[in-house]
């Protein structure tokens, strides 16, 4: 499995910082920073995804736009900023690009369970965790490596990448199971963004 | 109220972090998710998996114009913006959020289709692609006779709850069937069952009434 960790953004906390300058006086500066560290990166993830090239700059743009207008609500406490930037590019592909409407939980609705509150991290066990996860996923086996990268780059559930692959659906549940389980391992029993 | 005890698999929590799933499967596991912290920490783990892979993707080439574009939209008025909370239609206030804004645009009140004999209404909700779902009711003591699924389906319990072989449900739960579960669901005695269900198929009765009520049921 390929991983650039070597090049990887591991400065989380120069990220955060810069959303937090976004936030607190709309830093124009810090914008463009932040927008040179992440926008190629996340275009790299959409054509990836399959997205073709025009689509792909289209997105990252829109993706750094929502940043900027949603800095205030980000928190840092719960999420990484590449995280965060993650999950905005899952729903923008999803609203965009099949035209369907992206869903989250509301932390607002009255139904909503809270779960147990965790002291904030400091950024050095912020980075150190974030150290193991890429580790983690550089270390799966390689049947198990293929299908989360199956999962993350093609635009396919899980159900579907069993029929691509001619693999009956329960070898791919449970290969999937096995890495997520290692995966979990490494995040759950972390808690914290 | 007690956090959920019977989850969606891990497959389904991921293809949810991926974007993946077709939104009717979303909004049942976003309904899901907004009643149980356990799960919502594992979808969280799956966004971080995402948002490793994203750190360690190699830099594309942008635009030449890219970040000058961008620069000059920030100060236009956001094009996304957060939902306003959906108006949840009558008598149906107590839904979690995800699944009150995928009902807006059904008729207000909601029309049950009462399906004869087995105590069970629904109410049908447009097809989205190759999915269906609806909201299902049965009366307390009642049970949906023996049958089977033809595809994959999902399930979530929004009151009352119901049992069959494969265990006890109740609010918040999730239950999975597909052509190897045959079972006889049995609501509560009490409190009888609402729920939300969503599959790529449909279910099939199976026994001696099979055909006559595979050709009732509302589906």
């Amino acid at each position: 499995m390929q991983v650039l960790w070597k090049d990887a953004v591991t400065d989380g906390p120069r990220l955060a910082e810069l959303v937090r300058r976004i936030a607190a006086a709309e830093d124009r500066a810090a914008f463009a920073e932040l927008f040179g560290l992440l926008a190629p990166r996340v275009k790299s993830f959409l054509l990836r995804q399959g997205c073709d090239g025009g689509m792909a700059e289209e997105l990252t743009q829109d993706v750094m736009l929502v940043v900027w207008h949603r800095a205030k609500v980000f928190d840092s406490d719960r999420a990484t900023v590449t995280t965060w930037v993650f999950t905005i590019a899952r729903n923008r592909r999803i609203d965009r690009l099949r035209r369907e409407r992206s869903v989250e939980p509301d932390p607002d609705d009255p139904l909503f369970v809270e779960g147990l509150a965790r002291s904030p991290d400091t950024d050095i066990e912020i980075a150190e965790r974030q150290a193991r996860l890429h580790h983690a996923i550089a270390e799966l086996p390689e049947e198990q490596a293929e299908l989360i990268h199956m999962a993350y780059f093609q635009d396919k559930p899980h159900t579907g990448i069993a029929s691509e692959r001619n693999l009956p659906l329960g070898t791919v549940k449970s290969r999937l199971r096995l890495a997520l389980l290692r995966l979990k391992k490494v995040l759950v029993r972390d808690g914290g963004p | 109220m007690n956090a959920p005890q019977i989850h969606p698999d891990d497959g389904y929590l991921l293809d949810y972090a991926t974007g993946t799933l077709p939104e009717p499967f979303a909004v049942l596991i976003a309904s899901h998710l907004t009643l149980c912290p356990a799960c919502r920490d594992t979808a969280r783990a799956f966004d971080r998996v995402g948002g490793a892979l994203l750190e360690s993707s190699e830099p594309a080439a942008l635009a030449a114009d890219s970040l000058a574009a961008v620069m000059q939209r920030l100060d236009r008025p956001a094009t996304v913006t957060v939902p306003p909370p959906p108006p949840a239609l009558s008598g149906f206030g107590f839904l979690p959020r995800p699944l009150q804004r995928f009902l807006t645009g059904l008729p207000d009140p909601p029309r049950w289709h009462r399906v004869p004999f087995i105590g069970l209404e629904t109410v049908r909700i447009p097809r989205f692609g190759e999915c269906r779902s609806r909201l299902m009711r049965v009366a307390p003591r009642h049970a949906i006779p023996r049958h089977t699924h033809t595809g994959n389906e999902l399930l979530i319990v929004l009151n009352g709850g119901y049992s069959d072989q494969t265990g006890e449900y109740d609010r918040g739960d999730v239950a999975y069937g597909d052509p190897e579960l045959v079972h006889t669901p049995r609501a509560d005695p009490e409190r009888g069952c609402l729920c939300f269900s969503v599959w790529d198929s449909a279910p099939k009765m199976v026994g001696a009434l099979g055909p006559l009520l595979n050709r009732l049921l509302p589906i």
